[in-house]
């Protein structure tokens, strides 16, 4: 008898040692219980007969007496957010689910060996009641190609409670050059999927001509790719993208990016909105040359982060500063008209924070609000609203709501 | 959709107390105490339920719940033992009267030295028959940790049975 069959016999004969019959449904307490606290709380009262005439105050005491529990929510934000961490040499890449008023840690959920968290956007609309569902851009490992490395965007579901997660299916799966995967992003059904990336394909010539085969893509040349309905579309995305939200109805796909030096150009931050039909039909929504910025109190703040508002209807953008120190978040709104914004159009920053390292911007997914992650410090930014989370000491890759 | 004010819930906790006591008399070795175990998570179930879809979805988090009891539990009786307090002993082990065959009762005690995770890989592969995916669930790790731990965890258990006899 091999391992595996003495195993399930061991298992099946100690099961049998439980008799199949009608237990009552407990709906109090538990029947019983090890009284473990007994000798804690005994020492407690003794004590508490012992030195209580000499510690506890005579008078009533001044300390404010709570009115009630706080509220976990702040405005119409979710309960909860997910912050998501790579792999350190002490630690594993992670998950943390977090109280969006509190900062309060939920749930932790470590990836499997040799894996790694990239990425995370939300899908508030998935028709789940109850439950939050989130995507989850995961590195998996070595790719099929030499310089290749494979990716995978799980599905992810939180209970209302937090205290319970579980895992979807894989929705798209792709190859890219290690560590250059990142912003994704999704509608808020769930139904269209954006990613940036680098392509790692093996250049192959046949004759006059050249081509690439296995990872998608020119290593090296940043690209995203749109993955709707079955079928994933790869286009250049001419610069490093820094960050990707849809609008609402998923028709669009707006995309900050830091657009590539040309002759006779220099590099800028651009922010397009693309038709995700046909990414060639684009409206760029606003544009800096990397030298430009807002000017408030004599110094100049450069933007560093900018997408659309949750609604579709506003350009939210973030400015560092003053000078590039970095001490400094800013943040502006802007109604999206027909035109364009430059750089030279005044905007006046409705949040101003120190902060302690890069800005992260994600979407509150039905709601005006903006989660921002400046270093190790969350920030809740809705209208003129600022409420600052507890410093979680450790700045996370990304995080979603 | 099942909740703890649900009616179905009573029906639910009668269709599964029995196969969710030995699953945790598995991992903690006495009927009783995996009593103890099923009955905390179901209390636990009224007061604060998750809301899940359907029935398949409420039995995984059942079980997830019914495993951390056993940790729970399992953690308590490392510092009893310090304290020198006698708790019921193992079904498989010398000191238990339960009626379990001499080979049973070796691979049982095998399976209580492997790691945590490794031990309740096996259980609910082994014993509740459960696909990898559905362990992965109920663990909360990916099926490709579940396939690791399982090769590495039976892989362990051979070498301690060979080494016990």
């Amino acid at each position: 008898m091999n391992v595996e069959d003495r195993l399930k016999a061991a298992l099946h004969g100690t099961a049998g040692l439980v008799e199949d019959r009608p237990r009552p449904l407990p709906t109090a307490a538990r029947r019983r219980r090890i009284p473990r606290f007994v000798p804690v709380w005994a020492a407690l009262i003794v004590a508490l007969v012992m030195l209580g005439p000499f510690v506890l105050p005579d008078g009533e005491s001044n300390a404010p007496i709570p009115m009630s529990s706080p509220s976990l929510a702040i405005g119409s934000a979710p309960e909860i957010y997910v912050a998501i961490y790579g792999a350190t040499k002490e630690r594993k890449s992670r998950f943390e689910i977090r109280s969006t008023a509190t900062g309060e840690l939920r749930q932790v959920n470590e990836a499997g060996n040799g894996e790694s968290f990239v990425s995370i956007a939300a899908i508030p609309d998935d028709g789940k009641e109850g439950i939050s569902s989130f995507y989850l851009l995961t590195r998996l490992g070595a790719g099929t190609l030499p310089g290749c490395t494979k990716y995978t965007v799980y599905g992810l579901q939180i209970s209302a409670d937090a205290g319970f997660s579980s895992w979807g299916g894989s929705t798209v799966t792709f190859e890219a050059v290690d560590g250059t995967p990142a912003n994704l992003a999704t509608t808020p059904k769930g139904d269209e999927i954006a990613y940036s990336f680098e392509g790692c394909g093996r250049k192959v010539i046949e004759g006059d001509t050249e081509r690439y085969v296995g990872g998608v893509g020119v290593p090296g040349v940043p690209l995203f790719a749109h993955h709707w309905a079955g079928a994933t579309t790869t286009w250049n995305a001419g610069g490093k993208v820094l960050n990707l939200a849809y609008s609402p109805d998923g028709h669009s796909l707006a995309m900050f990016r830091l657009r590539d030096a040309e002759a006779g150009r220099e590099a800028q931050r651009e922010l397009l909105l693309m038709r995700t039909a046909n990414p060639d039909d684009t409206t760029t929504l606003l544009r800096w040359t990397e030298e430009s910025g807002i000017r408030k109190d004599g110094a100049v703040r450069r933007p560093i982060n900018a997408m659309i508002s949750p609604d579709g209807k506003k350009v939210v953008v973030v400015f560092s500063g003053p000078d590039g120190s970095g001490t400094r978040l800013s943040v502006a709104e802007r109604p999206i008209g027909g035109k364009g914004l430059s750089f030279r159009e005044p905007l006046t920053p409705v949040v101003d924070h120190p902060v302690d390292g890069p800005v992260l911007v994600k979407q509150h997914p039905s709601g005006p609000e903006l989660l921002l992650q400046a270093g190790a410090t969350t920030l809740f930014h809705g209208g003129k609203i600022k409420a600052v989370i507890p410093s979680i000491e450790e700045t996370p890759a990304d995080i979603a709501w | 959709m099942i909740t703890g004010a649900s009616p179905a819930l009573p029906a639910f906790y009668r269709e599964h107390q029995t196969g969710l006591v030995r699953l945790a008399m598995m991992l903690v070795g006495d009927e009783a105490t995996a009593e103890d175990v099923v009955q905390d998570v179901f209390v636990r179930l009224h007061r604060n339920a998750p809301v899940l879809r359907d029935e398949q979805k409420l039995l995984a988090y059942v079980r997830s719940a019914v495993l951390n009891g056993c940790r729970s539990v399992l953690r308590r009786r490392k510092l009893i033992r310090r304290h020198a307090e006698r708790y019921e002993p193992p079904a498989w082990s010398a000191e238990s009267q339960a009626m379990l065959g001499e080979d049973h009762r070796e691979v049982m005690r095998a399976l209580h030295r492997l790691p945590r995770r490794q031990r309740e890989v096996l259980v609910l592969r082994f014993y509740a028959d459960l696909p990898d995916e559905e362990i992965a669930t109920t663990l909360r790790i990916r099926p490709s940790t579940v396939r690791s731990t399982m090769s590495r965890a039976l892989s362990a258990l051979e070498r301690e049975l060979g080494d016990a006899s």
